[in-house]
């Protein structure tokens, strides 16, 4: 699935944890809607996700095998990117 | 004054009769005897400590002379339900403690499964073992009466083998019998052994196992339901909405439920932040990663009337391995037996799983204690025990070896059996202490690197037991929506705690507060995954547990009041560890965190820097009213004390 929108040469990479797989959907998809941050490709994904939309605070994502522990927002992408939507979880 | 007079004396101070309806009794058990006595906790205690845990602590503190060694028949084993265990969905644990033989702090250790309930479903609150009997005993508990028999036939059985033959004669383990059980690693003083409380289950930390091997008991089985569960007021409205609560959260929904703990391996791992190898490296590989457990999982299993069924079974598909398979793994042992060994194939590590729940192992010591060994043979530190065989970083058939050598305390796993105490027991020199990776002398409970989250490492260096993450763990530093959300957060913890994980700033706020609501649940026997601010701020929490212990006890126990006995139960804690002689020296971090950084990943260059550590410290000491060395200040300590002693009303 690609995002509506795309324009040509911008391309990322986004994996998503069983829980965000909306309807069986496929585990990566190939994002190529251009996004300067983390913080527009999560809205933008909220929207095209219910499971996101209605999640609770357990929501983690790493950039290029590298989690986001805050400054979502902020964090820049940029073309090749390999972004992780997974839980936050760190106790058991 | 020895073992008997002091339970003479606490029971002289005891009630008569349950003084609200659930209130089950506490059984002071003399093994050497034969002899049974009982007694009921007072109401004044209940309130400040609640009940498992906190009144363990309370029993622990009457009943201990610290003079005396932990093995010592002189020293109790406590077990100890929760306030609401059996009553609560998810409420089915409860815990053990003693005086650790592992480590230089008190023994205390949470199990699940079907132990703790089958204690409230026989109006039983806590059990107080002490004594040596001349042989292996088995207490049983039957229609409310204690027997004591024989179990010189069960001598050596190992946990399968144990409850096959138990269950034969008893029925079906958690419908007809509970048992708290150890296996011959236990009867042979193994330090990282646990006591077994199912096929899985363990009180695992500080060497329980040994512990009640110190007393020739073997088992304390129960059988049957004898309560009458009559509450004050009905409570299973307010069971539904925990259910609800707990159930429709997504750490729960999504992970939990689906998977287990494992799942937590990846968040650690793209922090960088793994204990790979005794922690000389933080990084490890994919292969562990939770989904590579699936093709071995043919299901879910939990504790009693646990309405998560968390525990993933596996299987590898050989029926003639007895260890092909089993129940787990944990992400402890996923981590102490994968990375911190050097392992990568997940069927290697869900053996070890299998090996040390049969061998009565605690993953987290036992794992540890193999890893700070094979550091110091690659080091040249101590000299290779089997050239023939030999030990080192994913070594699996060596290795493997060495966990039933270990529990048989054979060779060198007489060594690995004696855990943290190596040194001090001449296995290896004083410099093998510079890379021993725990604190109190208990080796670190789980395989994440604290140099990073600076909140997890003031935990784990104040936990009272020694480096355990349970205690105390803000799960939620590495949660970014939580952290980007500065008005929720300070909420969230009473106060401001930085944004930033490797910050210091407020850490002493988050730890204070989740050690507070831990401690809580562990005294009324709620299951710390599914306790608010473990893994989701969604979770049941104080709120709750204050309105169905109105519903069950009757006890009025505002959210306040229950933080209150979370705050006091670390303090009874830390008088009792201050009787063993430890003090502020004691909170504190491996060498190697203060001194070595991390190498890769985002944080590279990351360690504990000991100023801004001390300063933590310090801060986190003012905000618990601790004085300067970790302890209870003057007034606080007085009061406690007096609860202690019995002398407020």
């Amino acid at each position: 699935m690609s995002a509506a929108g795309s324009s040509g040469g911008f391309r990322l990479s986004v994996r998503l944890a069983e829980a965000f797989r909306d309807d069986g959907g496929a585990a990566v998809l190939a994002w190529t809607e251009p996004v300067a941050t983390l913080g527009e490709l999560r809205s933008l994904l909220e929207a095209r996700l219910p499971s996101l939309r209605g999640a609770d605070a357990s929501v983690a994502w790493a950039v290029n095998g590298a989690m986001v522990l805050h400054g979502v927002a902020e964090t820049p992408l940029s073309d090749g990117d390999d972004v992780e939507l997974l839980l936050a979880f760190a106790g058991g | 004054m020895g073992i008997r007079e002091r339970v003479a004396s606490l029971r002289g101070r005891l009630a008569k009769g349950p003084q609200f309806p659930t209130q089950g009794e506490t059984l002071f058990i003399d093994l050497e005897r034969q002899e049974v006595q009982g007694g009921y906790i007072p109401q004044a205690v209940i309130e400040r400590l609640l009940g498992g845990r906190g009144v363990n602590m309370f029993l622990l503190y009457n009943l201990l002379d610290e003079a005396d060694d932990a093995l010592s028949p002189e020293v109790p084993l406590i077990f100890g339900s929760g306030l609401l265990t059996s009553y609560l969905p998810s409420a089915a644990r409860g815990n053990v403690s003693s005086r650790s033989p592992e480590s230089r702090a008190f023994m205390d250790a949470n199990a699940g499964d079907f132990f703790p309930s089958f204690m409230k479903w026989n109006d039983i609150d806590h059990l107080v073992l002490y004594g040596r009997p001349a042989g292996l005993s088995l207490v049983r508990i039957k229609d409310r009466a204690v027997s004591f028999e024989d179990a010189d036939e069960l001598a050596g059985l190992d946990n399968i083998d144990l409850r096959a033959r138990v269950s034969a004669d008893c029925g079906v383990e958690g419908g007809d019998f509970a048992m708290a059980s150890i296996t011959m690693a236990g009867e042979r003083g193994v330090l990282t052994s646990g006591i077994m409380a199912g096929p899985k289950a363990i009180y695992a930390r500080g060497g329980p196992g040994a512990k009640m091997g110190s007393l020739s008991c073997k088992a304390v089985i129960i059988e049957g339901k004898t309560s009458e569960r009559k509450t004050r007021s009905p409570y299973k409205v307010g069971n539904r909405s925990i259910a609800q609560k707990l159930l429709r959260t997504s750490v729960v929904k999504n992970a939990l439920k689906t998977r287990g703990t494992p799942f937590l391996y990846k968040p650690s791992r793209l922090i960088s932040a793994m204990g790979t190898k005794n922690n000389t490296e933080t990084t490890w590989s994919e292969e562990l990663d939770a989904e590579n457990l699936d093709p071995y999982r043919p299901g879910m299993a939990g504790c009693m009337a646990c309405p998560v069924n968390c525990r993933p079974l596996n299987d590898m598909g050989d029926p003639e391995d007895k260890y092909g398979a089993g129940d787990g793994p944990e992400y402890v042992t996923l981590g102490k037996f994968g990375p911190n060994i050097g392992i990568k194939d997940v069927r290697q590590v869900l053996r070890f799983n299998n090996i040390c729940n049969d061998l009565g192992l605690d993953t987290s010591s036992t794992g540890s204690a193999i890893a700070w060994a094979l550091e110091l043979i690659e080091e040249g530190v101590i000299e290779q025990p089997w050239p023939e065989l030999p030990l080192g970083w994913g070594r699996a058939e060596a290795i493997e070896k060495l966990l039933f050598m270990t529990a048989r305390r054979e060779g060198f796993g007489a060594v690995i059996a004696d855990s943290t105490r190596a040194v001090e027991r001449g296995h290896y020199p004083a410099a093998a202490l510079e890379r021993l990776m725990a604190v109190k002398g208990l080796a670190q409970s789980d395989p994440h690197d604290a140099r990073i989250i600076k909140a997890f490492a003031l935990g784990l260096a104040v936990a009272t037991r020694g480096m355990d993450h349970l205690r105390n763990r803000v799960t939620l530093e590495i949660n970014a929506r939580i952290n980007d959300d500065p008005e929720f957060k300070r909420a969230l913890y009473g106060g401001e705690v930085s944004a930033e994980a490797n910050s210091y700033v407020g850490k002493e706020r988050a730890v204070r507060r989740c050690e507070n609501v831990f401690a809580v649940g562990d005294a009324v026997g709620m299951c710390r995954f599914t306790t608010q601010l473990f893994n989701s701020p969604s979770l049941p929490d104080l709120g709750d547990f204050s309105r169905q212990i109105k519903a069950v006890t009757g006890l009025e126990l505002s959210e306040e009041g229950l933080d209150r006995a979370g705050q006091t139960i670390m303090g009874v804690e830390r008088l009792i560890n201050a009787r063993l002689g430890l003090g502020r020296r004691d909170d504190t971090l491996p060498k190697r965190w203060f001194d070595e950084a991390i190498q890769t990943g985002p944080y590279r260059g990351e360690r504990i820097d000991r100023g801004e550590f001390e300063a933590l410290l310090s801060r986190f000491y003012e905000i618990s009213d601790l004085d300067g060395d970790g302890l209870p200040k003057p007034a606080w300590r007085a009061e406690l004390e007096s609860m202690l002693a019995g002398a407020l009303a």
